[in-house]
């Protein structure tokens, strides 16, 4: 099964991402925000978010997207295996967002080893305190260099460059 | 006065830089002395010190590029070793164009180079980009002052330099016409140039509805659009080059042979040639690649060719190949 998964925190776009370019309304287990979460937006998902887009042959890919609470960090392992590769969203607003960046970088560090990552930060227009270049900065250090872009989870041309991108760097 | 500094000059060349500059002093249109406040910094640009400061330069500084090559197509270049001659002038033309006294001159007109020089180098089989549009933003950029661009027949472009942003009415990146490739592939005695004032600019934005871009993007059409092909130099399809990063492709209108550029060229290091027969894009598609990713900073040169194998399954191949086409409908730019 050919599948891309999308990651990130809550709040970052993962489902929105999913929506964008599905050919499907996604399926999500999205429930009501019982904690904390519940300032930043009303639901969340809990297992998994599901989409797919057909291809000229009739084949699917299918796009995952996994929970964005840690707590449900269970579902990563098993939604990543035999994935082409990760897109992993950043909400730029968040309070350390290039503490978010390494921590999914080093909980998916296996898959992304075996296959590929690009990275969409997301919210720029609500916070430029941390900008592309601390993103990239942060990827040199760790000596990886992924493409990082601005994007709007919303519009399905952003996702699709970061799908392009993540094809790219996988050939 | 006019003053400058440098940074990053290696052993004795802040000392050598010194000494040329009184050298040359009597054959200066202005008066020049060393300021460690000024705002017009030379920077050698082979060390990672002065790469480093190249990219992110103090607000308002301009800076010059010192090296042995203008590889990076920066319009203010010093050539390494310093001679006389290119020194007096740098300084001149500095002393023209840009403002680095006190009370910046109010006015920036195109800088004039004659006719002859300009129909040369459109026919040049190099790309020349300070004869183009992108040249004049290059040159906009180095200075202060917020600045209409003006082709006949085309909306006006304004350039904030400070905030490395412009205004125009909105690109559909998708649909980019010839006419709109003429504008960005102008040569410059097709364009004027006028300085206006932020208040100028606020009521132009709203009249006219202009829509913000970062100066990039403009960078990044105007260095496609002129480039033809055409290598900056002669000597540039034989250099081994890389990208030091991604272009930002949420900003540039681009085609899905560009994404797979960039990623080859960011894992290996191969001159043009090697660069087209291994990602089959056309020598002119590389070479126009290869100048924008330059105009705009992240292409560096490199003395080794590096090349690192990688086999991808023929199935797994075939199926990002009809992703993509599946995704083909997305921002293009036609070219």
């Amino acid at each position: 099964m050919d599948k891309i998964i999308f990651t990130g925190p809550m709040g970052a776009g993962k489902t929105t991402a999913i929506s964008s370019i599905s050919d499907i309304p996604p399926i999500s287990t999205e429930v009501r925000c019982s904690d904390d979460a519940q300032l930043r937006k009303e639901t969340t998902t809990v297992a998994m978010d599901y989409g797919y887009f057909s291809l000229d042959d009739g084949s699917r890919v299918h796009l995952y997207g996994t929970p964005g609470q840690e707590r449900f960090d269970y579902m990563w392992t098993i939604l990543t295996k035999g994935g082409i590769g990760l897109v992993l969203l950043l909400d730029n607003a968040r309070p350390d967002p290039l503490a978010d960046l390494t921590f999914y970088l080093d909980a998916f560090k296996d898959f992304i080893q075996q296959t590929g990552a690009v990275i969409g930060v997301t919210r720029m227009d609500v916070s430029n305190q941390t900008s592309l270049d601390d993103y990239r900065n942060t990827l040199f250090a760790r000596d990886q260099i992924f493409p990082v872009f601005e994007v709007d989870a919303r519009q399905p041309n952003d996702v699709k460059i970061l799908i392009h991108a993540l094809l790219a760097i996988l050939q | 006065m006019y003053k400058l500094y440098y940074h990053a000059l290696q052993k004795n060349d802040p000392v050598f830089f010194r000494s040329m500059l009184q050298l040359v002093g009597l054959k200066l249109s202005q008066n020049w002395e060393i300021d460690e406040h000024a705002k017009l910094i030379l920077v050698d640009i082979e060390t990672p010190e002065g790469q480093s400061f190249w990219q992110n330069p103090p607000k308002e500084a301009v800076l010059i590029a010192y090296a042995r090559q203008n590889d990076i197509q920066t319009p203010w270049f010093l050539p390494k070793p310093i001679r006389t001659q290119s020194l007096i002038q740098l300084l001149n033309e500095l002393a023209e164009h840009v403002c680095c006294e006190d009370e910046p001159k109010p006015q920036v007109n195109k800088p004039q180079p004659s006719h002859a020089d300009i129909v040369k180098a459109k026919a040049s089989n190099f790309f020349q980009a300070e004869y183009y549009l992108v040249g004049v933003l290059q040159q906009i950029l180095q200075g202060q002052s917020i600045t209409r661009v003006q082709c006949t027949g085309f909306p006006p472009l304004y350039i904030i330099p400070e905030e490395r942003r412009c205004f125009t009415h909105q690109v559909q990146f998708n649909q980019i016409n010839t006419a709109q490739k003429m504008f960005y592939a102008a040569s410059i005695d097709e364009i004027e140039c006028e300085t206006v004032s932020a208040e100028q600019l606020q009521q132009e934005i709203k009249q006219q509805h202009l829509v913000a871009y970062p100066v990039e993007t403009m960078l990044w059409l105007s260095a496609m659009c002129a480039s033809q092909g055409r290598f900056s130099s002669a000597g540039a399809q034989n250099k081994f080059m890389r990208l030091v990063q991604w272009p930002n492709f949420a900003l540039f209108p681009y085609q899905p042979y560009h994404m797979n550029l960039a990623a080859y060229m960011l894992k290996n290091i191969a001159d043009v040639h090697g660069i087209a027969q291994k990602t089959q894009c056309s020598l002119e598609n590389v070479v126009d690649f290869t100048n924008a990713c330059s105009i705009i900073g992240i292409l560096k040169y490199e003395q080794e060719h590096k090349i690192v194998e990688k086999q991808l399954p023929e199935a797994r191949r075939s199926l990002f190949k009809t992703i993509l086409q599946r995704l083909a409908d997305t921002v293009t730019f036609h070219k």
